[in-house]
């Protein structure tokens, strides 16, 4: 089981639709999925399943806030499979196409966005190595949580965080043994990719240094699996010369890109989470949106090749 | 001996333009209401091999750009290797930069520097890397 966390600071990017397509993709391959919706935007859970059926019957007390909520109160969290549905209308169509695969999802919530004050004020301490581990006990527990969760009941575990670097999108690049990067090939989103290595490598060291007074908690070390970039507009077989540039720019920086990526086409990318299903798992009798549906799936393949799922 | 070899394809050149001419033209020679004179024409084939920037000299110039530390000293890169406005393209659609037909020259110039130079400035700024 692996642990994959898909991020990016800039927004509108895409995370979500990257998200949603390579769960749909895995899940028609076989592979047990938990999607973890740490955005409080909750893009990924509307994705799933309707609002008003979170409304109705998630809201309250089966969404990833409950669970936060529990450590901002300091009371015992719930088991996170307490929190787990199987959104109806993917998992039907993976049971009728006897894929042997399924999408699970912890949803999220509208109110996530304060959970970060809370949190924030458990931090801080007397002294330094109390400091150190209310540090630890407010970034580290989702990790053990996911684990726990999914060890023996998933392949996959794939968070879609949210655009910024606070305590909740830390929790999980924490729990995380990599992270996906989603990118649109401009001037602003390439200049968010290296934001987020720059961040992470900091996370990352200053966590590992806490831990070291924790007997309980564990160095980390997510290992980035590279950019897939997004919203391509393709003109003759070729992503356009304006995005080209900005791919050739963040190659040469040393960071890992896949070959793979994901096209603009507003046509079925806009309307596809209101039908519960990601792009990639319908049946195009258009040939560009086929097209559309194969470069996913190449995708996923490159995304096996590198992850390892 | 290479300007004997050159006068030889000269007079090579003239006389297979001279057997390029038809009846009609020699009639008019003849006459004397007509002359031949000579034009030298730009050779565009020629003037592209001219152009042409070997991979070598590209990779040399592209791994020059990316250990450059400030982007003045990009230009000085540049000028060293690239002589004129068609080698700056051919450099740019190597490095995949985006490059419009009415872009001069110092345009082109600041577009490969903010692709290379540039983008790697930037991205240590943004991960506090000092260089």
């Amino acid at each position: 089981m692996q642990i994959i966390s898909v991020m990016n600071y800039k927004g509108g990017v895409g995370k979500t639709t990257v998200t949603a397509n390579l769960a749909g993709e895995l899940a028609f391959r076989g592979k047990k999925v938990l999607l973890l919706d740490m955005d409080a935007q909750a893009s990924l859970t509307f994705s799933f399943v309707t609002p008003d059926f979170w409304d109705a019957h998630l809201k309250e007390s089966k969404t990833i806030k409950n669970w936060f909520d529990c450590i901002s109160q300091g009371k015992n969290t719930m088991p996170l499979s307490d929190l787990v549905v199987r959104p109806r209308k993917v998992n039907q169509f993976l049971t009728n196409k006897k894929t042997g695969g399924v999408i699970d999802l912890i949803s999220s919530h509208l109110g996530l966005i304060n959970v970060d004050l809370e949190l924030a004020t458990l931090l801080g301490g007397a002294n330094m190595t109390q400091t150190k581990r209310n540090y630890i006990k407010v970034h580290g527990k989702l990790r053990a949580e996911i684990q726990s969760v999914a060890t023996d009941e998933y392949n996959v575990v794939l968070i879609d965080c949210p655009p910024n670097f606070n305590i909740v999108t830390k929790n999980a690049l924490i729990a995380s043994d990599k992270i996906l990067i989603p990118a649109k090939p401009d001037y602003l989103s390439t200049l968010g990719i290296e934001y987020l290595y720059g961040s992470v490598k900091t996370m990352v060291n200053e966590f590992n240094e806490y831990a070291s007074v924790d007997t309980d908690a564990e160095e980390i070390a997510p290992e980035f699996l590279g950019v897939v970039f997004t919203m391509i507009q393709i003109y003759s077989g070729q992503p356009i010369s304006a995005q080209k540039q900005f791919i050739a720019q963040t190659k040469r920086l040393d960071v890992p890109v896949l070959n793979t990526n994901f096209r603009e086409n507003k046509t079925i990318f806009a309307d596809a989470p209101q039908n519960g299903m990601p792009v990639v798992l319908f049946e195009y009798s258009n040939n560009t949106h086929s097209e559309v549906v194969k470069e996913i799936e190449s995708f996923v393949d490159e995304f096996i090749a590198v992850s390892g799922v | 001996m290479r300007s004997k070899l050159i006068l030889t394809k000269f007079i090579e050149e003239i006389l297979s333009g001279l057997n390029r001419l038809s009846d009609g033209d020699i009639s008019k020679l003849e006459d004397g209401s007509y002359s031949i004179s000579l034009k030298i024409v730009k050779n565009k084939a020629q003037i592209e091999r001219n152009t042409e920037i070997s991979e070598s000299v590209k990779i040399e110039i592209l791994k020059e750009l990316l250990g450059c530390k400030t982007r003045d000293e990009g230009y000085e890169i540049l000028s060293r290797f690239l002589n004129n406005k068609k080698e700056y393209e051919i450099f740019a659609r190597y490095l995949d930069v985006n490059i419009l037909k009415q872009d001069k020259l110092d345009k082109i110039k600041e577009k490969i520097i903010e692709a290379t130079v540039g983008a790697k400035l930037r991205s240590n700024a943004i991960q506090g890397i000092k260089t």
